[in-house]
This record gives structure tokens, sequence and C-alpha cells, in this order.
């Protein structure tokens, strides 16, 4: 190609995929300004404004780098995101307390947000190199456990149980993609059951704990807990089929939900926009998936397949879990709504991992 | 690239596939949302219009504290509170003005009130007015359409009934703020919770505090609580749980000597501290520090800051443990341990015999002594307290072997008791430690100053009680506690603590026994310091010692009770009973007093009191008030250093 008009070369994305992101981060700007309009909370949707044209710089540079490029340095990315973290934890020990970011510049960098690509890079690189493909076998799954491991101990370490959640399911999605031996699949289901009450009663912090049976009894908890997961309720439930209309709800502005800015957000916009919004809503997160799947079929390698998959898995599982938790069919934990919470890392996280899908989806027999 | 032909389409099959899944997943959410915005939501939104979920917390009762008989030294009463909920209060000029007039409280007072409860959550109940009368109660619920969002809630009150008696032992309890929810890692506080703040409230809490409950009520748009059925289930869980009473604790204090100690110290207006130790076990019979406060007045939730100023500001340091956060010098009290460490160093046995002739030459100065004794033997050296014994013994034996015996005695060290924080170490000097401190060589001189207790070296009443009951066990350093037991719901004994053996003083029996029995002719033969604070009831042992607070020069030639009170010597006491098996250890020291045999008098009202109830004898006819008062006539004739 000769001439590089700008709208031929944007028909080269998935314009699909990209409105949807558009379109939610939309809302989610809108969602924030309402649920911040408060005193305290007034410039937050400047600063989320800001934090979107720094992924927006980021994903544009994605966008033009060929893909062969992440394959090489995706073990460095990596390794980036675990010394980043090692970081996090021994700051957060001398410091005291949870602690999980870094101050660079201006910037709270969160690096477990990274750390979720930087798993999805890690292991869409090892299993493109990796010769025989699935079924796999336990025994073949060794290398990307250990890679796995480390990320996932560190976030829990933190303490940050929601993201640790999300790195394993994103990683197992990935790997469940390349299918698994069904024996192992036995084997390991057979193990969590063992394991998981063990866990529960040894390895989670006390108000973890709490949380889970907050969520199985909102009445025993200490601390507000219950009560917010009961106001959240009636926040989501009172806004009904057409909603009580934007900058109109009344539990988020009087503060009777916590964080409504960043984890809860949702409860803002389902007492605002109603059920019908949420379908809206539920319907883009849904198309955004359909897209990402799409360009996941049609990608040219392996790895590229892989690493769409797993930014792919990234959506789809903070979009489930976020609104699950927050209608009150999952437990609380902190997990964010992609485009829609406040926070920095978050929002840039998604946008460069919309970025990659892109670049992915790319029509490159133009050029 | 990818692969195997039939490779590729498998795993755009399996993408397909994930479309389904992502489908039905956010297809389990969509149903979510139609039952709780749909089916549920003319309900739930009933609930948002006027907030009408109300979060009400239900407090346990603090755990009793208990004296070694089960006397109570610290409980809880029910108490009412008028809180205001800031999602139902109009906050109007007209109301905010009869709500002041009802609580008794001055309209700015209210409105800083007010203004504090806007800035927090909205659903979270504000004390307006803590433990409020009955007469405040009814006028409140008589006008209950007159102030919505206001109510009356029951609460708990700590009590303690002994007032001010031993009020730094127990410390006393406060509300939490930021800084104690930000310490909390476990999550078990929140706002509005009261929690030890000193003493034995503060190191014990966990036992005493208990667990919160919670219950939410469907409340009207005025913040009363409706009446209807089935509230007590919402949403289909539990919407209640009751809290969880605090554990009690028994302690080894004995309140009978408390009080005696107590008495003691008022009748004579002294101020500073008595510790009592079982010298058999370690355990506290009784800590008391005066001046005192009211531990009430400050675990209340109507707290007048003048008041607290009143105890904070005080030159008399009432708010301080002075048992154990608190340092002297231990002046004569010291040299029971300097004649231990002589005879074990061979320095002096019982008969080696120094001539004092009212003071000694050392290097280019005169050390003094309080009196001129003549010839004294190692006995009479104890008995009588002779500075120019100990000053030659110490000479010989050097500041390195003084510490050395010194610390055997835990001096110098904290005793870690479970008191509370700010536990004072004391100090013990040595070359190592001048030169680190000062960068300094040590000088013999100085050494003849610890050896009367003077100079660097300083101790705490309870260190000093912890080193007399080591020697009167002759060798046993237990660790002093004062928890005996904590107690469940039940009654059942969920911990007990034992006694605790540190170390033993690996030294020849005679050695204590020869001090011992100076010490017992301190208090029992004429001539002793303490001989007109012996008793009737039983023969003790002990040592006076007096401390200056000011240099010694610049008064030498003033009486102690005629410069100003603030610079008057202190006066310690160190006494036990009984002499061969000591059962009780007694230390106290008055600030101020001029003279250790003042002090004397106090330790043997809590020794008399021990064996008058030991032997069973009334404590009413007490021969402590009718005894005749030699008290404050010691002054003139038995004064030691001076």
């Amino acid at each position: 190609m000769t001439t590089h008009q700008p709208s031929q070369v944007i028909k080269t994305f998935n314009v699909g995929l990209l409105s949807c992101m558009l379109i939610l981060f939309a809302s989610g700007l809108l969602t924030l300004f309402s649920a911040t309009k408060g005193p305290a909370l007034g410039s937050l949707t400047q600063v989320q404004l800001l934090h979107f044209a720094i992924g927006l710089t980021l994903g544009l540079g994605i966008l033009f780098i060929d893909s062969q490029i992440f394959e090489r340095f995706a073990y460095v990315f990596y390794f980036l995101c675990l010394v980043l973290l090692v970081i996090v934890v021994l700051k957060g020990s001398i410091g005291g307390g949870a602690q999980r970011w870094i101050r660079v510049g201006f910037f709270n960098l969160q690096p477990s947000e990274l750390a979720k690509l930087g798993i999805v890079m890690a292991l869409a690189r090892y299993f493109a190199r990796e010769k025989h493909g699935g079924p796999y076998s336990l025994k073949r799954l060794l290398v990307p456990m250990a890679l796995v491991a480390p990320l996932f101990i560190l976030i829990l370490l933190q303490p940050d149980l929601g993201t640790a959640g999300i790195l394993f399911l994103v990683a197992a999605t990935m790997v469940l993609f390349l299918r698994v031996e069904w024996q192992s699949l036995v084997i390991v289901g057979v193990l969590t059951a063992i394991t998981l009450p063990l866990a529960y009663q040894y390895v989670l912090r006390d108000y973890q704990r709490e949380r889970v049976k907050t969520f199985i009894e909102p009445g025993r908890d200490p601390r507000d807990k219950g009560y917010n997961a009961l106001q959240c309720r009636i926040a989501v439930g009172s806004g009904r089929i057409f909603g009580k209309g934007y900058l109109k709800g009344t539990q988020a502005q009087l503060n009777f939900i916590p964080e409504q800015q960043t984890d809860f957000i949702f409860s803002v916009f389902a007492e605002e926009i109603g059920f019908l919004g949420g379908l809206f809503l539920i319907a883009t997160y849904a198309a955004y998936c359909i897209f990402a799947l799409r360009i996941v079929a049609r990608a040219r390698d392996k790895f590229q397949m892989l690493l769409a998959m797993g930014c792919t898995a990234l959506l789809f599982w903070h979009a489930f879990i976020n609104i699950g938790m927050v209608s009150g069919i999952l437990p609380i934990v902190g997990v964010t709504l992609p485009f829609f919470s406040y926070g920095g890392s978050s929002l840039i996280t998604f946008v460069i991992s919309t970025a990659l899908l892109l670049n992915i989806g790319r029509k490159k027999y133009i050029f | 690239m990818i692969g195997r032909e039939d490779e590729v389409r498998e795993y755009r099959d399996r993408a397909m596939w994930l479309v389904g899944f992502v489908l039905v997943a956010f297809s389990l959410i969509l149903s979510r949302l139609v039952y709780l915005q749909i089916i549920k939501g003319a309900e739930l939104a009933r609930f948002s219009e006027a907030n009408r979920l109300k979060k009400e917390r239900l407090l346990p009762m603090r755990g009793v504290v208990y004296d070694r008989e089960g006397k109570v030294i610290a409980d809880s009463r029910a108490a009412f509170d008028v809180v205001l909920f800031p999602q139902f209060y109009p906050f109007d000029k007209a109301t905010n003005e009869r709500l002041a007039k009802v609580v008794e409280l001055k309209m700015d007072e209210l409105n800083k009130r007010l203004d504090k409860a806007k800035q927090g959550p909205r659903y979270y109940p504000n004390v307006i007015r803590a433990d409020v009368s009955k007469d405040v109660i009814a006028a409140i619920e008589m006008d209950a359409q007159g102030f919505p969002g206001v109510d009356v809630e029951a609460t708990v009150q700590r009590r303690y009934p002994h007032g001010e008696l031993g009020a730094q032992l127990m410390g006393y309890i406060s509300e939490i703020n930021n800084k104690d929810l930000a310490k909390d890692k476990k999550g078990v506080l929140e706002k509005g919770d009261y929690i030890g703040r000193m003493g034995l409230e503060k190191t014990y809490d966990s036992y005493l505090r208990g667990v919160n409950g919670v219950g939410y009520v469907e409340v009207d748009s005025r913040g009363r609580r409706r009446k209807t059925e089935g509230t007590e289930k919402l949403f289909g869980f539990v919407s209640r749980t009751e809290p969880r009473p605090g554990k009690s604790i028994h302690l080894t204090i004995d309140l009978d000597l408390q009080k005696a100690a107590h008495q003691a110290m008022q009748e004579r207006g002294f101020y500073g501290a008595v510790v009592v130790l079982d010298p058999r076990s370690g355990e506290v019979l009784a800590s008391l520090s005066e001046p005192s406060y009211q531990p009430e007045i400050l675990s209340g939730r109507e707290l007048d800051p003048e008041v607290w100023a009143k105890w904070a500001e005080n030159i008399d340091r009432p708010m301080r443990n002075k048992v154990i956060q608190d340092t002297y010098s231990p002046g004569s009290t010291f040299k029971t341990f300097m004649a231990v460490a002589g005879l074990a160093e061979n320095i002096v046995n019982v008969n080696s015999k120094v001539n004092c002739t009212g003071g000694w030459f050392f290097g280019n100065r005169r050390f003094s002594c309080w009196k001129k004794h003549g010839l004294v033997d190692f006995h009479r050296a104890v008995k009588e307290s002779c500075d120019v014994y100990f000053y030659q013994m110490s000479a010989q034996m050097g500041i390195d072997t003084i510490a050395k015996y010194a610390r055997m005695f835990g001096f110098g060290a904290r005793t870690e008791i479970e008191m509370g924080a700010n536990e004072q170490r004391g100090l013990i000097p040595d070359t190592e430690w001048k030169k680190q401190r000062f960068n300094d060589i040590w000088h013999p001189g100085e050494t003849l100053s610890v050896a009367i207790g003077q100079g660097y070296v300083t101790t705490t009443p309870l260190q000093l009680g912890l080193a007399y009951s080591s020697l009167a066990n002759e060798g046993f350093v237990y660790r002093p506690y004062v928890l005996k037991r904590v107690e469940g719901l039940q009654g059942e004994t969920l911990e007990e603590a034992h006694r605790e053996l540190i170390r033993k003083i690996d030294l020849k029996p005679e050695y204590f026994k020869a001090t011992k029995a100076g010490l017992k002719d301190v208090v029992n033969t004429p001539g002793g310091t303490a001989y007109m604070s012996r008793s009737k009831l039983i023969e003790y042992a002990g040592k006076t010692g007096t401390v200056q607070v000011k240099n010694f020069a610049d008064i030498m030639s003033v009486k102690c009770e005629r410069i100003e009170r603030k610079f008057r010597h202190h006066g310690w006491f160190v006494g036990f009973a009984p002499i061969d098996n000591p059962e009780i250890v007694v230390a106290t020291i008055a600030e101020h007093a001029c003279h250790g045999s003042s002090a004397a008098p106090i330790a043997r009202a809590v020794i008399d009191t021990y064996f008058k109830k030991q032997r069973g004898i009334p404590l009413e006819e007490s021969g402590e008030d009718k005894a005749p008062k030699p008290v404050r006539v010691i002054a003139s004739p038995h004064v030691e250093e001076e």
C-alpha cells in the first residue's frame, strides 16, 4: 500500500471490539461522575479521563508493534512483573499492613494488575513453543504451573485474594483451552476438594474468612461488611426496570455503599439505569467477549491465538465476578469492573489488553 | 506457524464453544438481575426510599475483673445513651434547640457533636449525650415524633467500685480512634468500640472485650423501629447475631492489702508507690500509685477536657503507674545487695569492722556518713546503715563487680510484668556504660555514690521489691505477675498462670542469712533505722532509704522539712515477713517524705493487715488506727544520711 488514509487504517481493525471498549468506558465515566459527585471525590472523573489517555497512548503504540516482538520479550515482561511484585511485598512488610502499589511519579502503579498481562504473555509464549500440543497431562503442565505459582503467591501475600483468583482463573482458562487429559482433571478436582477447606482454615486471613462468612450469612459480620452487602443488593434491586434516573440514585450518594467508585460501581449504575441498563451493559460485555473470541479463532499463529485467549479471559472473568459479587451471587472479593471501576492500573491494563486484541485481529494483508 | 490444518480447525471450534460459555455465564447474572430488580424490585425499593434498613450494634458486657478472693475490682453496668442517626435527623435550628434543652447540653456543644455526626456515615449512630438519666430518656421517648432520628440506646458503662484505689494498675478504657482501627489487622474492632487504654484493661483487652453483635431492623421514615412480622428474617438470612460477652479475669491482687496501703498513704498525705509481692511465687498482692485518678470518669463517654487536663498535667503524675513507670535512686535500700556482694566476694566477713568517724577520705574528697557510728561490724553497718562501711567495701570491690551482683537481683532490667507499657528498666552503671553514654572513664569516687544507692543507679519500686523478694527467699528470682486465671462464661478456667523461676542466684545461704539478720534488727532493735515502726503483731525485717531529690550541697544546711516540697527527699522502705520463711514483701516509696523511716509505717500497715487476715483477726479493729503516732515524730531522732 502506498496511501495510508486514517479511515483505511481504522478499517483494518476490529471495529466492533473497539466500539465495545469505547461504549463501556463512556458509560463507566458517566457512572463514575454520578458515584463521586460529592465534594470529597469530585475530581476523580477527570483523573480517570487522564488514566484513559495514558492507556490510549500506550495502546496506540502496541497496535503497530509486530506481535513477534511481544513473543520475544514475553519472559522479560513476566520477569519485570515478578520483580515489581517482590518490591511491593517487601515494601508492605517493612511499612506494615497491606500495600498493593508502588509510587511512580504521580502514579500509583499496582504491579498485580500488570502481572495479569505478564502471566498471559508468558503462558502464550511457553505453549506456542511447546511442540506436542494438548491434551496435557499434569506432568507436562509443571512448567506453566511454575510460571503461575510465584506471581500467585506474591499477590496472595499482599494480600489480594481477588487478583490472585483472577490470575489463576485466566491461567486455567488458557490451559483448558489447549485441553487437559481428563484423568488429570479428576486428580485436580479431588485435590481441590481436599485442600480448599484446609486453605480456608490456615491460608486465608481473618478478614478474608470474614468475607466468605459474610457472603453466606451477612447478618454475622462486624465492621459493616454485611450491612454493605445488604445495601448493595438494595441499591441494585431498587433500580427496578427503568432505574431511578441518572444522578438520582440514593444509596451510593448517602455513603451506604463503600468504594462505590471502585469495586461496587455497578450498584450505582444498576440503581440509576435499572434492569434495562444492566441488560445493555452485560450485552456489551458479552459482545466484547464474542468479538474477542473471533479474533482468537482467526489468529495467525499459536502465540497470537493464546495471547488473545488470555486477554479475553481476563476481561470475561473480571466482568463476571464483579457483577456477580455486587448482585450477590458471588462472595465479595476485590475485583474491578473493566472500564468502569476507578483506578489507573486496572483501566490501563484493560486498554492495553484491548490493544493487544486489536493488534492480533488486524487485517495485515492491507499493508 | 500454528500447525496442522486440523489443529487450527479444532481451536476455532473451541473458541466458538467458548462463545456459548460466555452467553450462559452472563445469562446467569442477568437472571439474578431479573430476580433482584424485577421480582424483588418493589420490596427493595421500599427499603431504599427512606433507607429503612437500620443497623444496630449490640454491645457485649466487658469481662469482670476479680481480686484473689473473688471481690470485684471492675465490672460493667447498663447505661443509656441518646444517639442520633444523621439519615433521619432534620438538622434544623428549631429541632436542634429543643434537643439541646432535652439532653441538657449547651447549644455550641451540641452543634459540635452534630457537626461530627454529619461527617460520618449516615447510618451510623452518633452519641449525642452519654449515660443519661431516666428523666432524659422519658423526655426523648415521650416526644418521639418531635425528634426524628434521635433514639435512646442501651449500652454498657465500665464500673470501678473502688474508685481511685489502684487505678493505675487497672487502667481505664476509652473509645477507639482511627489509629487503633488502622492497627487492628484482624478487623475485629469497629467505630465506636471501647478498648482498654492503660494498665491491665489494655494488656488483657482481648480477653475482656468480647465480640460485638449486630442486628438489622426495619425502621420507619423517622428512624423508629417498625414492629412488623418477619423482620428477623430478611432476604433469607438471619438478621441478628448476639454479642459475645468478654471473659473474666482473676488477679493475684488482694484488695484488703491494697486498701490498707492506700489508707496508710492517705492518712499521712504521702504520694508515691507501694508494691506487695509474695516471695514464694512472684504473685503481686498489691500495687498502688498515689495520687490517683477516677478510672470511671476516664472510661465514661462524657469526658470533660478540663477534668482530663487536671489529671494529665498534675505535677504529682496521677496518670503514671509509679510502680513500674517511674525510676528513683534506691538510696540506702541498695546497701543490702552491697552487703551480700561484699560477703560473696570475700571483701568483708561478718566480723569485719570499720571505724566510722562520720565520713571517709577517698582520693582528695571527703565522703560523709549521715552519723558518726564509731566502730561498726557487718551487722551494725546493715542495721544502722553506715555509709562509711559501704564506701570502703565498694572501693575494694569496684563498680563492675557491684553491677554484676545488682543484675543478679534483677536491677537494671525490666521485670516484664504485664501491668502495661512503658515499664522502666532503671539503671545499673558500669565502666562500659559510662564509656558508651559519656565517652568517659569511670571515676572511682563514683563507685562510692553507687554503694549507697545514689549517683547513676536508679530502680523502680517493683524492681526493688523483686530484688528484696529474691533476697528474702534466699536466691529464687520469680517472675512477678498479676493475672492468676482467665475464666470463661461458664466459670471454666481457660488459662491459669503459675509461678515461674527466672533464675536462682547461686550464692551461699549464709550470706543471705547474715544480711537478713541485719535487716531484722533495722526494725526490731533500738538503734535500727525503722525501730520506731516495729509491729506488735509480727517481727518483720526491712531497710530504709532516703533519696536526695536536689543536690545535697545546696540544702545541707537546711532541714528537709523547711525546703520547698518538690525538693524534699524521697523516703524508701522495703520490708518482708516472717523473717525466716517470708510470705510477703512490701516495697514503698513516699515521695518528698524526707526520710526512709517515714515510709516504714506504710509497709507495717500492709504487713499487719496480711497477718491479721491470716490469723483471723477482724480488720475493722485494726491496730493501725489506734497505734501510737510514731509516724511524723520519727523524723528528728533518726535521720539517715544527713
